[in-house]
């Protein structure tokens, strides 16, 4: 008990080691706080998109006469909603560059989907603060200064001889050392991790004990590597400069260099090509009065159930208009189609140089868990995309059947609704990755252990 | 001031590094990732040079190949405004991951530039891009705390500080010569991408002007700054702290507080203190203020109808078909003018907050250098958020301009009976100045920081001066 009181206070003598954990506590806390702003103003763009939608729903009704439903259907723009999780307030993810409330009506889907949300790109470049930062590049520099240099000092201050001739090895005593600070920081975390959910009401649910959980895998990464470098024996400001490096290379160097090659790798000028080609088919279509017809038709072939409404006539009809609007999507749908293969592919093959980081990793799957990755952010274009079509099919029985269009019928509206989110294939996938990447550490870790006891007391 | 002694020490220190290994092995790595990304960001810069161009020049035939058509119409069918990459983008490359490249003109609709390249930008740019600039911003400081963290404090400790002073070398000559080895060095490792740099820029063609040499001599200097500002610190933290090992526990921190922690934090900071608006709210706020004044859409709209008034009575006719011009087209233009008003009011509110924004980390750049020399530099190659929202702006005047111009077709070429089904000849749309955007020049660029160069600049000299003062020098003296 008293070595214990005794490591205690020479854990916190250390003028660098109390200044990086009051660093990283303050760090923590911000980022908590932050990530709850942020949050919260994802809500209520959300919240606020809904609400706008019902009043000018109501304004519509409350009006004496309705509009006819190629015009309703023009300015009825719905709310969707990017369904996150309240963990994307500690892991932004995509959810602060990315739209999380897309409005969509029933024109052309293509040209609403691209929307951007807006954003100052400086704060983007410079990077953001959130409690996934703190957790994936802060944690591990705090256990660095904190241990790396731990047996390189006792050789320094002479002391590791004396604690070699000891009964109990020196090597029992750096391994309470190295426990204690596991013990300390892990303490700290989880504080951290308790007062964000406390604060954002998380529940305490599987999610959680997997971000513990994960964190602590991370943790022990960081450990072993530093337990690794300090097995060499070497001086502390070569076991700093060793360790710093490596903190370099994974949290730096390689995302830095996975950018740079899947950007080279799925560059994709499809959304460009298509809003270009999008535009010609839908003004040449303009130009051909005489074609009007041919249009509707070929667009009642994609959709059969309206086929049996009646030509066209000489004057302007929003029929005609919404057809060939749905026209206009189908001539780059192979486009469409390319882009989300592209994305698919790239977001795969992320997936896989991910493990050549355990930063990375950790980065992804935190993102993941949050729903906020940008295969997060596909699917919910999915849902829009499935949204459209029930929107556009909700309009087509009063264009098409010349259905006349009530209140009831405006306050029937089928509203966008959130998907669940499925079991995906690749979960599996993803926990098999985090079972090899632990086992990797544990071999890291039991290679730096036997390192460790084999150090020699010079 | 540089004398023999100096020159000495000068030359020691410099060979004292050189039979260094690890040194070597760091300074050529460090120089093959900065080959990499001067390679990639000049792949990236021309790839985007020939997209760019090539629709660009696709829209300017698209719109010129139109046939008889509506002038309406054609405001509707609309145009493109694509953002060419600046000249020297490739070596800093900014904030362009973050903001799109092509922005979709058309009527009473002011839309945003799109298509950015920041696909899995929240796990992967964490920490920007590999850019040169980000490596010299960031990686480079590393290398610089790696040389000289036990310059003083090592000599200090081994004894053969003692040893020099007994010698007769005053400290201030070591400091000045082991500054002096230690700029050398930055010189020698920062002047290979700059030459690259110039050769590159010299390929870039028409982006390239003999302006575009100042910047990049600019650059070079800014950046030599930052590698004494450095070299300064890492001196001074080396004569304060007795220990080589916490000098450089304590040099890395500072590394970390300067340019990850503080900037990140600066920046949410002033996001919150200064919000801007987002997109849906933005867009709710347009159209809200918008259906106040009037829609040019709706002929019994009240703005309007006194705008019929008043036209009625200036050209002193009773109905609007006896007007020589028509008066559909008069309201379009009307329409158009509301609209673009009401909507640049609430865009400046926005470039107001992310002004604020800026200006609010701009009061730290004598704190924090880094910030300062990131900022400079992407101010220099045309990369920042300024220049983005200056295309944004020279986009949207393009579009008003365009747009007004098809509505005076309306106005002057159409007859308001029948308006819908008339059509004006091809022939004028060759009348219409493709979209071309104009690079701001140096002045421009350079303007946000008048007088703020100033205060880093001081930083580093203070730095320098505190070094040599008197009082540095008791202290070292005593505890020797």
């Amino acid at each position: 008990m008293l070595l214990f009181k005794l490591e205690c206070m020479r854990l916190f003598s250390g003028k660098i080691n109390k200044l990086v954990l009051i660093l990283f506590v303050i760090s923590g806390v911000f980022a908590i706080y932050q990530g709850a702003q942020g949050y919260k103003n994802i809500r209520i763009d959300q919240y606020k998109s809904k609400i706008v939608f019902q009043k000018e729903r109501e304004h519509v009704t409350q009006r004496e006469s309705l509009p006819e439903a190629g015009s309703l259907a023009y300015y009825a723009s719905a709310p969707t909603k990017w369904q996150l999780s309240p963990w994307a307030a500690l892991f932004v993810g995509e959810s602060q560059s990315s739209m999380v409330a897309t409005k969509i009506r029933a024109t052309a889907l293509q040209s609403q989907i691209f929307n951007r949300e807006t954003v100052n790109p400086s704060q983007q470049r410079t990077g953001g603060l959130d409690l996934g930062f703190v957790l994936v590049y802060l944690l591990p520099l705090v256990i660095g200064i904190m241990t790396v240099t731990l047996i390189s000092d006792e050789q320094h201050a002479g002391r590791w001889r004396l604690l070699n001739a000891l009964p109990k090895s020196a090597f029992s005593q750096v391994c309470k050392q190295i426990a204690l600070r596991f013990a300390v920081i892990w303490l700290l975390v989880l504080s951290l991790l308790v007062s964000a959910a406390l604060l954002l009401s998380l529940p305490f649910d599987a999610a959680f004990w997997v971000v513990l959980l994960a964190t602590s895998v991370y943790m022990l990464f960081w450990f072993s590597a530093a337990g690794l470098i300090m097995s060499f024996g070497k001086s502390s400001v070569v076991n700093s400069l060793a360790y710093l490096s490596s903190w370099v290379l994974f949290a730096m160097l390689i995302p830095g260099a996975v950018h740079l090659y899947l950007s080279s790798q799925f560059h994709s000028e499809a959304p460009l090509k298509m809003s270009l080609e999008q535009r010609m088919v839908l003004n040449n279509g303009w130009d051909q009065d005489q074609n009007k017809q041919a249009i509707l038709d070929e667009f009642l072939q994609h959709e059969p159930h309206w086929q049996d409404t009646a030509p066209l006539g000489d004057a302007f009809e929003w029929k005609w208009y919404y057809a060939q609007q749905h026209m206009s999507d189908l001539a780059v749908h192979d486009l469409w189609l390319s882009f989300v293969e592209n994305h698919q592919a790239r977001y795969q093959q992320l997936q896989n140089l991910s493990l050549l980081s355990p930063a990375l990793f950790f980065q992804l799957q935190l993102n993941q868990l949050a729903n906020t990755s940008s295969r997060d952010h596909a699917e919910y274009q999915q849902q829009i995309v499935d949204y459209h079509k029930e929107i556009r099919h909700f309009f087509y029985d009063y264009l098409f059947f010349d259905k006349s269009i009530s209140k009831d019928d405006i306050d029937n509206f089928i509203l966008f609704a959130p998907s669940d989110k499925t079991q995906r294939k690749s979960d599996t996938l993803t926990i098999w990755h985090f079972a090899m990447g632990t086992f990797v550490i544990f071999v890291i870790m039991m290679f730096a252990v036997t390192r460790l006891k084999q150090l020699s007391p010079t | 001031m540089i004398n023999k002694k100096v020159m000495k020490i000068f030359r020691h220190e410099l060979a004292s590094k050189r039979k260094s290994p690890s040194l070597w092995l760091l300074f050529i790595m460090i120089q093959l990732l900065l080959a990499v990304a001067l390679y990639t960001g000049w792949q990236q810069f021309q790839h985007s040079v020939k997209t760019q161009t090539a629709a660009q020049t696709l829209v300017e035939q698209q719109w010129q190949a139109q046939p008889d058509r509506h002038p309406h119409r054609v405001a509707h069918f609309g145009h493109f405004a694509f953002r060419p990459p600046s000249a020297l983008s490739f070596f800093d490359l900014g904030v362009n991951a973050w903001v799109g490249d092509s922005i979709f003109l058309e009527a009473h609709k002011q839309n945003s530039a799109n298509f950015a390249n920041d696909q899995d930008g929240g796990t992967l740019l964490r920490f920007s891009e590999l850019s040169s600039a980000n490596i010299l911003l960031t990686i480079w400081p590393l290398l610089i705390i790696g040389l000289g963290f036990a310059s003083i404090s090592g000599e200090q400790k081994s004894g053969t500080l003692r040893q020099l002073m007994s010698m007769g070398v005053s400290f201030r000559t070591l400091i000045v010569g082991k500054s002096l080895s230690y700029l050398f060095l930055s010189v020698l490792f920062i002047l290979p991408v700059f030459i690259f740099s110039l050769v590159l820029a010299t390929n870039a063609g028409a982006a390239f002007s003999s302006e575009g040499v100042i910047r990049l001599l600019l650059l070079f200097g800014v950046y030599l700054l930052y590698c004494l500002f450095w070299i300064g610190l890492t001196l001074l933290i080396s004569s304060y702290v007795k220990e080589p090992k916490q000098a450089l526990v304590l040099l890395t921190s500072i590394w970390f507080i300067l340019t990850i922690l503080m900037p990140r934090m600066l920046a949410e900071f002033a996001h919150n203190q200064y919000p801007h608006q987002k997109r849906n709210d933005f867009e709710l706020t347009v159209k809200l203020d918008n259906r106040k004044v009037g829609n040019s859409h709706n002929p019994d709209d009240p703005y309007f109808n006194q705008f019929r008034a008043d036209t009625l009575k200036k050209y002193g006719v009773d109905s609007i078909e006896e007007l020589p011009i028509n008066y559909k087209g008069l309201v379009m233009q009307e329409g158009e003018k509301l609209n673009a008003q009401i909507h640049n009011k609430h865009y400046n509110k926005q470039l107001a907050q992310f002004s604020a924004q800026q200006q609010f980390i701009r009061q730290f750049y004598w704190l924090n250098p880094y910030l300062f020399v990131r900022d400079f530099s992407m101010a220099l190659t045309r990369t920042d958020a300024k220049h983005f929202l200056d295309f944004e702006q020279q986009a949207e005047a393009h579009r008003y301009a365009r747009i007004q111009k098809l509505n005076k077709l309306h106005t002057h070429e159409i007859h308001l009976h029948n308006d819908r089904d008339q059509k004006v000849h091809k022939s004028y749309w060759q009348e219409f100045k493709p979209f071309h955007y104009q690079a701001p020049n140096l002045n421009w660029s350079l303007n946000p920081f008048s007088w703020l160069w100033l205060l880093p600049l001081c930083v580093v000299v203070l730095m320098f001066i505190t070094l040599n003062s008197k009082v540095m020098q008791r202290r070292i003296y005593a505890t020797v």
